[in-house]
This record gives structure tokens, sequence and C-alpha cells, in this order.
């Protein structure tokens, strides 16, 4: 028997129930609109799950896993604590560590960064404490304008606000520049100007790189390589989530569900219905639990990127041949991401914890790139389509952090080598696109596995389990993610900030595109990821239109929660100390 | 969690946990689910991977939408929706045709008569009987406490039914022995017992009673679409709409105990979740022997607990991508084969099946390699992505200690088996869910046993988990019990968090927001119950 499901006149229909949807709807719900969200998959979260695929007891994220969500505002306006989110940290929150047996720390306690700095280089450290001096100094004024950047639309007056806070550090180091210079520049040239060491170099373009910013880009990398220095160095927000990343997805499932939001899964959307460039509701596809079901509602957000909302969902006959052609020229193809994780007897031991033991203490980091030049060429391979012919990744070990993702005494491992999603060659092999992941998916992987075992001697012994999970992978989990792309679009200068998506996209804010009533929270300024910036900034601007703005419990700043949290997030409970 | 105080706290957030959950929440308890696992739902777990949905467990739901919670909770406007595929089952051979059963019977007896004469008339005579038996009888019981053996005899013997005498009649046989009585081919025979014996349901045990039930539902098979998962998920999101809690990675070491009454529990983690009353749905091993101190409960019934039967036998699965929809050979008979909800290989008659039991029963792994596949692709387009396809192969197989080894050599023993009767299967992603994964995965599960414990006569009916538990209520004050190691037992029947559920607010004195299912009264009327 065919049910109907009954509720059909809704306030807004969220299309995806990425977190950045589930925020946006829950935000919403809990102001009182009457809210649905609607997602393809089995389960809500694309982009935020814990599964295993392999020997059970081992749990994977294949997807987000370092969860940057104690900066959002949502920690407190939405209590996700309460729906069962636990971060989880290490003494150490990022390291990278090189070929010479030396490493390069981010601690989540300040004196331990100095004191591992100090072994790399001691200009580097000072400049490092000038900068967290201006930083605590102006504490009040950074997170002001860190939490316009991420939270509020982009505007080049938040830019500017950035720019006599980085003028002063870089003025009390020594080094006359104006943020206009800044953004003229990479990644790589400010690092250079600003430090010393390929260590400490090489390590901070890593984390902008892992964060979306790729170092190569002019301004977009100099805003990252600033941003992940002087900007947040001194307060590193990355954690695990007890029980893996989709304890954030459970926790807004339940937040949103608790606040009257109706979820839908394996409810693909196919149309969204616009009417005299008004969004009215949206059409479910034939293969949906509720197939070609008609759904209305007065506001839509599309947590889908931009050219699957306007090309497969809307049609050109609505957006105009114009706004077609340049939404169909919207770049996907920058970095993506080959993953491989392992199911392990024991935590790796790295050859760097010689140097120092911070290293065996810290949840994520690096290795490959020994100095800026080997990163040069690294990003030139990506631009080129070419999979480098070094292994130069970014690793984790999750279970440092949380322990609870792999049976007692356990850990799980993986790595994200950051590859280009249509490659051409790797090393002598010549390679035809996107679809032949499958083909070099396990001699990659060794590969990958070889460069672990180099940096941490041993490494091999320890793998019980292996899975490979491919650009092509994350392609299948969500069609959305155009070639696997994760970050809703490539992160270059014409796709970045008061530019993203496209110029044209976006009217009066950060989330109203140019069809009336149609919101994007995905493809937007910052980009999605689980601090839930852009499903924050689209439930923002629906609950404005709305006039539900103003509620006594929206009041969250970037960071707030986590400075008043730093010392309660339990750390290093997964490693085993050295007697 | 730990400075409130709970009504209920149930440990424990499989289906049974869960149905339990919601119920307590709609009637206005303040409910906490706790469940040691990072995702709840227990057996209905479905992985995403790559675009496929792999249903690590239960992909045939028994009783589906008969389910009370199903109506109850509205579960279709939770996207829960169940298809019952037309061709349920297709025992597929090398040599012969194909025995093909179809949820309507007519279509089945036409289609066994072009066999074998005399099956059409049977099997509309064995139909319409377990109908009868399973719509007036089985399944009311199944939602109802269970009687002692010989009160729920002659409550049968005495129904105001004649369906209840039929039930009566078979109580004390087994499978093999009500099969018999219908005089099938061997065919027909082989393709009705398996239905039942596929579960590692033993036909010489006395619970014939039982095989009415699971031919009545193994050929209306509901299949839930987007995933078994789909229904743990809603169920998850009943509870949280009526204010109920649940949370993973919280995993239960102790009940805590004030006066000789349970009065919450202790995490691993040391949290202490304080309640009025706890309800565990896990095994009994947890349940009596971890759960609670020597003690702090009668010996017997920890001696009860250490008598505990786990399943002799378990499964074997290979979760797999494909490129191409399986395309069997015997389509050549008929193309319903390939339609089939379930295809049955190398069960060919009834000396293979009992050979099968025996090797089981032996703790064996049979050298001929059996097994039943699901294309859920074929069914539910959502399964996979664009293009390809999603199968499960499933063997029943013996639990042993070493299938960690053994599971890649058996997988590919299974797969050239498969392709044996289907040329056309290409793998793009392999899982392989041995017995010893099972118990890997979900703790209850021990040597695998996915129905948490053996369907012996000694711990079934009345006696599940033991005689001092019954009815949900043990002989600790405030400490219940509904899961698969309880009255009914286990498979996705929602039985025992349903029956838990109206125990418990019965005991609370609060009143039930839903009404009974109409099987269920009309079960009182005819006298099965009180």
């Amino acid at each position: 028997m065919n049910r109907e499901m009954t509720m059909k006149d809704f306030d807004v229909i969220v299309i995806g129930g990425g977190v950045n949807g589930l925020a946006c709807a829950s935000y919403l719900g809990k102001a009182g609109l009457k809210t649905l969200v609607l997602e393809a998959k089995g389960e809500c979260g694309a982009h935020c799950d814990t599964s295993e695929p392999g020997i059970p007891g081992f749990l994977h994220n294949l997807h987000a896993t370092w969860l940057i969500t104690a900066l959002s505002p949502a920690m407190d306006d939405l209590e996700l604590e309460k729906y069962g989110l636990e971060l989880r940290a290490t003494d150490y929150a990022y390291g990278k560590t090189f070929v010479d047996n030396k490493c390069a720390l981010f601690g989540v306690d300040l004196p331990d960064t100095f004191s591992n700095w100090e072994g790399l280089s001691k200009k580097d450290t000072d400049t490092l404490k000038i900068a967290t001096e201006v930083f605590f100094t102006r504490l009040e004024e950074v997170l002001d304008v860190l939490h316009k950047f991420l939270f509020t639309a982009p505007d080049w007056n938040i830019m500017r606000s950035f720019s006599s806070f980085i003028e002063e550090v870089f003025g009390r180091v020594g080094i006359k520049l104006t943020f206009e210079d800044i953004q003229q520049m990479n990644g790589f040239q400010l690092l250079d100007l600003l430090f010393e060491s390929e260590h400490v170099k090489t390590m901070i373009q890593s984390l902008s790189w892992i964060g979306a910013y790729p170092p190569i880009h002019r301004e977009v990398g100099a805003v990252g390589a600033v941003a992940l220095s002087p900007l947040t160095g001194p307060i590193i927000p990355v954690h695990q989530a007890k029980g893996g990343s989709h304890a954030l997805t459970h926790a807004l499932v339940k937040c949103a569900t608790a606040n009257g939001v109706k979820i839908l899964t394996s409810c693909p959307v196919k149309k969204i219905i616009v009417e005299k460039g008004v969004a009215k509701g949206v059409v479910l596809s034939e293969k949906a639990i509720f197939p070609n079901e008609t759904i209305s509602a007065k506001k839509i957000v599309s947590n889908l990127t931009v050219v699957p909302t306007f090309i497969d969902l809307i049609g050109e006959e609505h957006i105009g041949t114009q706004r077609a052609t340049s939404i169909n020229r919207f770049l996907y193809d920058e970095q993506v991401l080959f993953g491989v994780y392992y199911a392990l007897k024991d935590a790796p031991q790295w050859k760097s914890a010689d140097f120092n033991e911070g290293i065996q203490s810290c949840f994520m980091g690096y290795f490959g790139g020994e100095n800026t030049d080997e990163m040069e060429k690294y990003a030139v391979s990506l631009i080129n389509g070419k999979i480098h012919n070094e292994v130069i990744a970014n690793w984790f070990i999750p279970t440092l952090a949380d322990p609870t993702q792999a049976p007692e005494g356990c850990h799980t491992s993986f790595v994200w080598f950051d590859v280009p999603p249509l490659p051409t060659k790797w090393n002598e092999r010549k390679l035809d696109g996107f679809k032949d992941w499958d083909k070099i998916k396990f001699d990659l992987a060794d590969s990958v596995t070889d460069t672990y075992e180099r940096f941490a001697p041993g490494f091999k012994n320890l793998i019980l389990d292996r899975i490979i999970y491919t650009p092509v992978d994350i392609y299948r989990n969500n069609p959305s993610a155009i070639r696997g792309n994760w970050c809703g679009g490539s992160m270059v200068p014409e796709q970045f900030f008061v530019n993203r998506p496209l110029p044209g996209i976006l009217k009066k804010g950060g989330s109203r595109s140019f069809i009336d009533n149609l919101y994007l929270s995905n493809s937007i300024n910052p980009m999605g990821a689980t601090w839930l910036a852009s499903g924050y900034l689209a439930a923002s601007e629906v609950a404005e239109d709305m006039g539900v703005r103003e509620q006594s419990w929206w009041q969250g700043k970037a960071c707030q929660w986590y400075l008043r949290n730093i010392t309660n997030i339990p750390r290093s409970l997964g490693v085993r100390r050295k007697k | 969690m730990k400075d409130n105080l709970y009504d209920a706290v149930i440990i424990g957030g499989g289906p049974n946990g869960l149905i339990c959950a919601a119920y307590l929440s709609k009637a206005g308890l303040k409910t906490i689910v706790l469940d040691a696992r990072h995702e709840t739902g227990g057996g209905l777990s479905t992985e995403e991977f790559g675009g496929f949905r792999f249903n690590i467990h239960a992909i045939y739901h028994l009783m589906a939408e008969i389910m009370p919670a199903y109506h109850d909770f509205k579960l279709w406007e939770y996207n829960v929706k169940y298809i019952y595929p037309e061709v349920q089952c297709a025992y597929v051979f090398k040599d012969k045709k194909p025995v093909i059963l179809y949820k309507d019977p007519k279509k089945t007896a036409e289609y066994l008569a072009s066999i074998s004469k005399s099956d059409g008339e049977k099997y509309l005579k064995m139909y319409a009987d377990f109908k009868e038996m399973s719509e007036k009888v089985l399944i009311p019981l199944t939602y109802a406490a269970p009687l002692p053996p010989v009160d729920q005899f002659q409550a049968m013997q005495n129904a105001k039914d004649k369906a209840g005498k039929m039930v009566a009649e078979i109580s004390e046989m087994n499978a093999m022995e009500v099969i018999d009585g219908y005089g099938f081919s061997d065919g027909a025979k082989t393709a009705l017992l398996n239905l039942f014996t596929m579960w590692g349901i033993s036909p010489f045990e006395a619970l014939g009673y039982l095989f009415p039930l699971y031919v009545y539902r193994m050929t209306n098979v509901g299949l839930c679409m987007g995933g078994s998962h789909r229904l743990s998920s809603a169920l998850c999101k009943v509870i949280i709409s009526a204010g109920g809690e649940l949370y993973e990675r919280a995993e239960v070491v102790k009940v805590s105990m004030a006066n000789g009454k349970a009065c919450g529990v202790y995490l691993a983690d040391g949290t202490e979740v304080k309640a009025k009353c706890v309800i565990s749905t896990v095994d009994p091993h947890q349940t009596f022997l971890r759960f609670f101190d020597d003690g702090s409960i009668s010996p017997d019934l920890k001696e009860s607990a250490k008598r505990w039967k786990w399943e002799e036998a378990s499964f074997f699965g290979m979760h797999m991508g494909l490129r191409n929809r399986p395309d069997y050979k015997a389509a050549e008979h008929s193309k319903d084969v390939n339609s089939a909800l379930i295809c049955f290989l190398g069960i060919n008659n009834m000396e293979t099946l009992l050979n099968h039991v025996k090797a089981i029963e032996g703790g064996q792994i049979s050298e001929d390699v059996y097994g039943h596949v699901t294309c859920t692709s074929v069914f539910d387009p959502l399964s996979s992505p664009e293009g390809f396809h999603t199968a499960r192969w499933e063997s029943l197989v013996s639990y042993r200690d070493d299938w960690d080894k053994t599971k890649d050599e058996y997988a590919k023993k299974c797969l050239a088996k498969w392709k044996e009767y289907a040329s056309n299967i290409d793998p793009v992603h392999t899982y392989i869910y041995p017995p010893t994964y099972i118990e890997k995965k979900i703790k209850n599960m021990v040597r695998g046993s996915f129905k948490h414990g053996a369907y012996i006569p000694l711990q079934m009916g009345y006696f599940r988990p033991n005689d001092q538990c019954s009815g949900v209520r043990t002989p600790v004050e405030s400490f219940y019990v509904c899961g698969a190691s309880t009255y009914p037992g286990g498979m996705i029947i929602g039985g025992p968090g349903y029956i838990g559920a109206q125990t418990i607010v019965d005991d609370f004195g609060v009143k039930k927001v839903w009404d009974e299912p109409a099987y269920l009264k009309k079960a009182r009327e005819i006298g099965l119950m009180e």
C-alpha cells in the first residue's frame, strides 16, 4: 500500500542533509520555522560519516575527520554537546615529520609549540611569539574578524579589518608589508618572508593546503598561510569526536529532530520549481521513497554544489543562457583526495619522535615535501593533472585522540594524498582521467604504505586491514561532489571570498541567490566544512528574511565555546605513555 | 545525562530497544537509550561505501508492516517504506526447471503444478492453512507475553476458532513432520523446508509451530526501501521527537542497585545514569553475568544464563558492488528467476538440504558450497550508484574460530559457485563478512548468533531467556528484559520490544496513546490470551 506523507507545506526546504544543511535546518527549526531536510543517501552527513568498511570494531572516517566545530557558534547556539557531540584532542594538534628526522609541531599548549620550534629556528620561534602576543592583545578584535569572515556575508571591509592585525604582526617582525601587498602574494611567497625554517614553512604550507587553501594561489594561499600561523596557530581548534566524525552528524540530526525539523532520507530531489524567477518548491526523484512527490515551501536552501543546483535541478530555461554558461565553467578540478585507511595492531612509531616525543601525541600531520621547492613542485604536478611521483600527504591517527574508534590497544590510521581528479600520469604510467582510478588504486596505495614505513619504520608490521577510497568513491558517495571535490568547488582566486561561487550568483548577502527565495549553503564563502559556516550563513539570511533572526539563544560567536572549554576537552586518551 | 533521573534506561539500541524506547517516550516517560556501538540499529545495519548500500545483517524483514510499531508511529512518514516483490524465491538448479515461489499463492500453485502436478493443490491447501494459523494465532502471539506452555496449549486448543486447534496440533511436532503432512514432491518440499532451515533452525527440533509462520512470511517478504537501517533510523527520530534521548558509544557495564532494586546503570567510562527502571535488550551473558555482581541476583538466574546455548549456525556473507545485474542461466526456463528477491543456489533436493543440516550440527563446513543471493538494486535503485548493482551472497555455515583466516578462500568458492549459475557476475567491490566478523561487530551475537541464541525448545517460547523472565519482568525489581534473547525471539519482528513496552507502560500506570492492533484484539476475543 502506498502511503502518503501528510506534511506538505513547509516554510523551508533544505536540499541535502550534509552537516551544513543540517545545521541550517537546526537553526531554522529552532527559530520556529517548519523545516524539511531532503537527503539522497540513506543517512545524512555524506561528508561527515563513520563506518566499518573492514574488520568490525575499527571505525573509519572516510570523509571529514579533523573537526573544526569547536570554533563554530553552533556549539553554543545548538547545544551540540547535549546531543552527544564530545570532542577529543591530543596534546599536539598538528605535526609534520621530515626525512631528517626532525618534526615541526603545533601544540595545543603554546609553550609546547615554542619548545618544539626552538629546535628548528630561534628566529621563527620569536616571530611566532610576537604574532601570538599581538593575537592575545587584540584577541577580541581578532575573534570578531574571524567571526565575520566565516559566519557573515563576505565583504572587503572584513579583509581590511584583518589587515591591521596582520600589518602589526609583520611590522613588529621587521617586515614592511600592507595587506594589499599580501593579497598579491601566494602562500609560498608569504611564508618565505615571514619564516626562515623550511620545517616551519612547509608545515604551515601543508596545513593551509589540507584546509582547502592551496599555497600556490595568489591571495587564497596567502590568506591560508596567515590564518593558520599567526591567526589560529595559537589556538588551533582541531579535534576528533568520540565515536568518530559522524558524532557531529548524529548530534545535528538529533538537534534538528528535537527542534521539529523533518528529515527524509533516500529522497533525492530532481527539480527545484522556479516560476518567474522565484523558487517555489521541489520535486522528488522517481527513485525516492516518495517518488515524484511535489513539496512546496516559502524558502529553499540548496546544500548541493553550484552546478547540480542550477544546471541539474533548475535548468537553463530559468537561469538564462549567459548564467548557465558561466556556471558550467565553475571549477571543481583542483585537488581531490586519495585515501588509504589502515586497521593497526598498535600506534605507529615516528622516527622523528627522537627529536620530539610530542609527535607521538599528535593525531594529525603530514609527511613528504621537505622544503618549499618540493612543495611547489607538488603543486605544479596537481595543476598539470599528474599524480605526484613522491607521496606527499596528510596522515591521521584518530585513535590517539579517541581510542573508541578501534578495539582496545589497536589503532586506526589513514593517509590522504592530494591528487588531480582527472589524472593523466603517475610516474611513467599514462592515465586516462577519472575512470582510471580503479586501475591504479592498489599500486598507489602500496606507494602510500611504503612512504609511511619510511617515516614510521615497522608500520607495515602493524597493518591488520587496509581500505582504499578514491575520488571515484567520493563522487559515487555524493554525486554533488563533482569528481570527488570535497569543498564545494576549487578554491582558486576567481572562486574565492566575494567571488564565491562566481560573480553574479549571489545578491545581497552571502547565500541569497539570484533566484528569489533560493539560498545556497554550499559553494559559498568560506566553504562548507565542520565549522558549519555555510549552513549558518544560509540560516541567518533565511531567518532575517522571514523575520525570525532575533532569538535569545542565537548569540554564539566564533571560538567562544572553544575558549571556554579548551581545558575541558580530554587529550591524548589513546596515547600510551612511555614508562 | 548524568544529572538526570530518567523513568527508564534501555540498554541496547537495536530494533527491540528502539521500539521499546519509542513507545515509552510516546507515553510520556523520560527515556534514554544507551548503545555500546558508534551506531544504533543493531542488526538493522546498512553500510554505505562509495555509493553502494550494503545491508550487513537483515535484508528480509519478516513482519515489515505487520509490526505494530509501523502503524503506531506512522513510520512511512519517516521514510520507512516496504515493497513486496512479486517473485519472492527462486530455487535455481543447473539441470532442471527452477522452483519459484510467488507472493500470489495461485501463481505459485500453477507454477509448482507445472513441475509436479499434485503440488499445485497441495500448495494452495498448505498456504491457506499457514496463512490462517499465522494471521489468527502466530502473529498475534508474537506481540503478546507468553503463557506457560500448558496454558498456551490449552488456550489454543480451546480457542473459539479452528486456527487455534490447528496450531495446537502441530505444537509438539518438528518442521519436517509438519511439511510431510502435505505430501509434496521432493523439489517443492525442499524449497519450503529451506525457508525455515535457512535461518539456522533445525527441522528436527519440536518447533514445528514456527514453521507455518516462517513459510507464510518468507513468501511475503518485505524489503525496506533505502536499506534496513532506515527502520532503526526512523525509530531514533520517533524517540527524539517524543522527548527521548539516545547515546551511542555508551557501553553499559553494570546495573546499579539500591535496596534490591535496579536504579540505573554504570557506563564503561564511569558515568552513572539514574533511572526508575532498567531494561536490558542485550544477550543473557551480558544481562545476567556482566551487569550484576554475585549476590545482587539469585544464583539460579546466573546459572540459567551460563547454560544459555549460542547458535550452531551463522552466516557467511559476501557483499558486492557489481557491474552487471545477475543474469541466471535458469532464466531460460522462466525469466521470473531474474526478478526473484531471493535466489537459492545449490539447494538441489532434500538430500542436499539434510546433508547441510547435518554438517552444521557437527560443526563442519560442507565441501559443497550453497547459498542465497539478493540483488537489492533490482528493487531499490538507490542501493547502488548509477550504472551498478548491489548484491549479497549469504551461506548458512558453522561458526568456527578460524573464519578470519579462511574467509577469503571460502569467498572465492562462493563466487565461483555463483558464476556457475550466472556467468555475468563481475564485482567492482567486495566486502566479506564471516561469522567471526558478526561477533566482532555486534557484541550480542556471540559465535555469530544472529538471533542472540539457539532456537531450541529449552530456550524458546516461555523459556526465552528462562522461566523466571518470561513476561519481560524479572525477579529483580524494576529490571526488565526484552531483546532477541527473550520471547518471542530474534529476526526483524519487533516483538520483544513491543511486548516489553506494553508491560512497562502498564507498570508505570500511564496511558497508552496507541491502540492495540486489530489482530491482537481478535486473538483476545477468541480466547488465545487474556
